[in-house]
């Protein structure tokens, strides 16, 4: 679930400096593809900021009921009246089945949660994955061993089981009766269990290329020469990696997104009344008969989202890969 | 004296909770054909009936024809077939097509009327309520022709005090030996193998005399439970019974794999001149378990491979094709809608918490119930209601001592907590944790926000909700709960439910008024049923005047009907399409 998929593991790059080339902006808009996929998240990006802004603009937010506040945008049975899930001039995706919210000032806060959660996972995963697969490439020997041990521990574990199971404890054992489980303890949560989880892959890749990197030359002349163990670690080998980390964060950020999606769609993500995507996708699974266009909006924009962030991490490797015809 | 319910898993499954869904039921055309009940009054007309009513045949069905053979696809298995286990509206229903009890509901027009089944009448009292003697049928025979004998009846009776017939109704036990739990009435007497029970008299092969330590108002209700069916000793399979129970009716089981398939085949020894209840048109019954709900609704809408010829026994309407029926002019035909038996939903308040009645009053004219009910598909989730008892009860009169705006009255709200000591800072609410129960708590935040109430919303596992909301120490102030009396009088829902003396799994609004106490008390004592009802409605709308609960609905129960089945109605007691008036049109 949350297991990231693990970025090929380039062999031992070129000695060095082999650093992140300045240039990479530059490389990766050269790639057309990388360019869309580029504006796309950018795009995404800025309508998350901008949020509250564009909803004031707009005159709408994204937990008012307006459909069952004001008579004649619902039916009875809390389907839109009007045709396409009520998309009209006043509201431009449509209204929510049954509480009749505002579709697309769901969408745009929508955004914000996603990519709040994708992102502080994959820093916390980075992070995790290099200290722990540099150290542990370095150091080897019984290290090494039991760092193998606990990464198999933990590929093995159920991650959707563990939330499943997890969720009603939290609820129940850290929230007050007479108060409701804060958004802030939800996303904790999910971003604690993504990084439990999603950092093994990174610091397996970067083990095998650090094992590599300590055997060259200018590693053991480094060490030759007396330098410390933290000079080697943070001067000679994290600049050979930070190709490889840049490639998989940027993987990681839809991965989590995707994520994130499926298990409010299953119920133990976010909850109401934080707008959320898989919530929205479930919630059109279930009326999907009825009101099919409902469906269409997260939909599309989930996969918009996700494949844009795929397609500039592709655009990120090959911009790095020295190996990679241009 | 105190009538205790054993166990809360009783409250919730009572009368008509089914072996299937419960699911938010929903539906809006109203019957077409027998289901069909003004929806201010009682079905029930004249609630008992006579000894002339009480004879065959049962009232021919209008263009019934015979033969054929009926198909029953439902999700899944019933729970339990052995007749004193049985404990659900939609197995009570349906074992009517195998099973025949002392009285039973003859259903005429959509109204009901309890007329004697194998007795010749709904029983006669004596003694202020505390003898009832019952006299069967001649004629009546079981699958093999031998007759049904008063001796058998009262072996019936006699399992329900056994060992694992728990899951059924508590009521023979407390009644005969006249304790208020169901555990201690089993400590006097232990079932069958504990020998004769004293308190049924059997003089003769066909009298049987019930004696009540207290008067019983509600006998002939309790003689029509599944409970109340002759058991023969000598096909008393044990267990196995519960699987495959020897037939009294108009059909009787040849086949039942559980919890795939079960075929009915007529049975030749039943006489329609002793029933005035059911009758025999198909020439079987073919059941088919373990289809996924919304695959048996298409089945059946699309009318192909045996779908044309097919029913559900309690599968409901998959909301996924309200829309499909609603735009649909021949699957809207299909949809057979009614109410579902006596259930009725409310928001339940916990009295001990929130014991201002003032606070009490603003939230039931806050309560956005319009809007709660289109979230879950609109009026064919159900009526609104206004009172505590079902429609489906005897002698039920509509009240409305708080009227409230349907979509919620914000400023008379505020006026209302205005007037309270004072007011909450905040209120939680628990709710079921499904995609339908966060709508519903979105609904209600948003509408008592509206007059200032700050409602918390808890989200609870589904399963544990009313353990939950009925501990003792439950911190919950609000929740919802759909629950049913026993049968269609109001014996079951004051003094066991409002009782300030009953632990909170029976009482769960915490409601304390020794007044109300006291009543219970001398109403219990009451043998004469219409008598007792019209003072225990009465005393109901003393209870409502304090508003301990918000009365939210009366749920509608939608099932579908193959376009070649006629008869079909949902049953006005047991909720569910009632299999034993079915019949194929060609």
């Amino acid at each position: 679930m949350a297991v990231v998929e693990q970025v090929a593991a380039a062999d031992a790059p070129a000695p060095p400096p082999a650093p992140v080339p300045k240039s990479l902006l530059r490389r990766v808009c050269r790639d057309r593809t990388g360019a869309v996929a580029l504006g796309v998240v950018v795009l995404f990006l800025v309508l998350a900021l901008a949020a509250p802004l564009i909803a004031a603009l707009y005159g709408k937010n994204p937990t008012e009921h307006y459909g069952q506040n004001t008579p004649g945008l619902l039916s009875d049975g809390g389907l839109p009246v009007a045709p396409n899930g009520g998309i009209s001039a006043e509201f431009w995706f449509g209204l929510e089945p049954g509480l009749g919210r505002d579709v697309f000032t769901q969408l745009l806060y929508g955004i914000r949660t996603s990519l709040l959660i994708a992102f502080l996972s994959a820093a916390v995963t980075t992070t995790l994955g290099v200290l722990a697969g540099v150290a542990v490439g370095y150091l080897g020997g019984i290290t090494d061993r039991l760092f193998g041990f606990l990464s198999n521990v933990l590929l093995a574990f159920p991650t959707l089981l563990l939330l499943l199971a997890l969720s009603p404890v939290i609820q129940s054992r850290l929230v007050d009766p007479g108060t409701a489980e804060p958004a802030w303890m939800q996303f904790l949560v999910l971003v604690l269990v993504f990084s439990a989880f999603g950092w093994i892959p990174l610091a397996l890749s970067l083990r095998a290329t650090v094992r590599s990197l300590r055997e060259r030359d200018f590693v053991q002349s480094a060490r030759a020469m007396g330098a410390s163990g933290f000079h080697i670690v943070f001067r000679e080998l994290l600049p050979n990696v930070r190709a490889q980390l840049l490639v998989h964060a940027t993987m990681a950020v839809p991965t989590f997104v995707a994520s994130e999606a499926v298990l409010s769609f299953l119920g133990v993500g976010v909850t109401e009344p934080v707008p959320d995507w898989g919530r929205m996708i479930s919630r059109g699974s279930e009326v999907f008969q009825a009101d099919p266009t409902y469906m269409v909006f997260p939909g599309v924009a989930l996969l918009l989202f996700v494949l844009a962030f795929n397609l500039l991490g592709d655009a990120v490797r090959d911009a790095l890969d020295p190996r990679a015809a241009r | 004296m105190r009538w205790i319910r054993p166990s809360l898993a009783v409250l919730a499954t009572a009368l008509l909770a089914t072996s299937c869904s419960a699911g938010a039921g929903t539906g809006s055309s109203s019957t077409a054909g027998p289901g069909a009940a003004s929806k201010d009054t009682s079905p029930l007309t004249a609630a008992l009936g006579t000894e002339q009513e009480s004879a065959g045949p049962a009232p021919a069905v209008a263009g019934a024809r015979q033969g054929g053979t009926v198909n029953v696809y439902n999700a899944t298995d019933f729970r339990h077939l052995d007749p004193q286990k049985v404990y659900a509206g939609a197995t009570y229903n349906t074992s009517l097509l195998w099973g025949r009890q002392l009285t039973q509901y003859q259903v005429v027009d959509g109204k009901a009327k309890l007329v004697g089944d194998l007795a010749t009448d709904t029983g006669t009292a004596a003694d202020g309520g505390r003898t009832w003697t019952y006299k069967l049928k001649a004629g009546v025979a079981w699958e093999d022709g031998q007759p049904i004998t008063s001796q058998q009846v009262k072996y019936g009776i006699e399992r329900s005090f056994g060992k694992g017939y728990e899951v059924g109704p508590p009521y023979w036990p407390q009644w005969l030996t006249g304790e208020a739990s169901y555990d201690d009435a089993r400590k006097k007497y232990g079932g069958p193998q504990d020998g004769d029970l004293a308190a049924i008299e059997t003089p003769d092969e066909r009298t049987i005399v019930f004696h009540f330590p207290q008067p019983q108002a509600d006998v002939p209700y309790m003689a029509a439970q599944s409970s109340s069916s002759p058991v023969r000793q000598d096909k008393d399979t044990g267990t196995d019974y519960d699987r495959q129970p020897f037939a009294t009716g108009p059909y009787r089981i040849v086949e039942h794999v559980q919890n795939t398939r079960m075929v009915l085949e007529r049975n030749p020894h039943w006489k329609a001149e002793t029933d005035p209840i059911r009758s025999q048109y198909p020439e079987k019954f073919v059941f088919t378990f373990g289809k996924e709900a919304l695959n048996i609704n298409q089945e059946i809408l699309a009318g192909r491979d045996g779908g044309e010829n097919a029913t559900t026994a309690a599968t409901v309407l998959s909301p996924e094709l309200y829309q499909t029926v609603d735009t649909d002019p021949k699957a809207k035909e299909q949809v057979v809608s009614g109410r579902q038996g006596a259930f009725v939903t409310y928001l339940m308040i916990n009295n001990e918490r929130v014991n201002d009645v003032e606070v009490r009053r603003a939230l039931n004219l806050a309560y956005p119930r319009q809007q709660a009910r289109q979230v879950q598909g609109g009026t064919r989730a159900g009526d609104l209601a206004t009172t505590l008892s079902s429609p489906a009860l005897v002698d039920w009169q509509k009240y409305d001592l708080n009227p409230a705006r349907p979509e919620g009255d914000p400023e008379a709200a505020k006026a209302a907590l205005a007037k309270a000591k004072q007011p909450p800072a905040s209120l939680t609410y628990a709710y079921a944790n499904t995609p339908n129960g966060q709508r519903v708590a979105q609904v209600l935040v948003d509408g008592f926000a509206k007059a200032g109430i700050t409602v918390v919303p808890k989200p609870v596992d589904p399963k544990a909700l009313l353990d939950e909301a009925h501990r003792a120490d439950s911190p919950y102030d609000l929740w919802e709960e759909t629950s049913s009396v026993d049968w269609p009088t109001p014996s079951t829902l004051i003094p066991f439910s409002f009782d300030g003396r009953a632990n909170s799994d029976l009482n769960s609004a915490r409601y304390h008024n020794a007044e109300v106490d006291k009543e219970i008390d001398r109403i219990n004592q009451i043998g004469e049923p219409h008598a007792k009802a019209k003072e225990l409605y009465a005393l109901e709308q003393t209870v409502m005047k304090d508003l301990p609960v918000l009365p939210f609905s009366y749920p509608t129960v939608n099932q579908l009907r193959g376009s070649n089945v006629g008869g079909a109605f949902i049953h006005p007691i047991y909720g569910t399409v009632s299999l034993a008036w079915l019949y194929l049109k060609s």
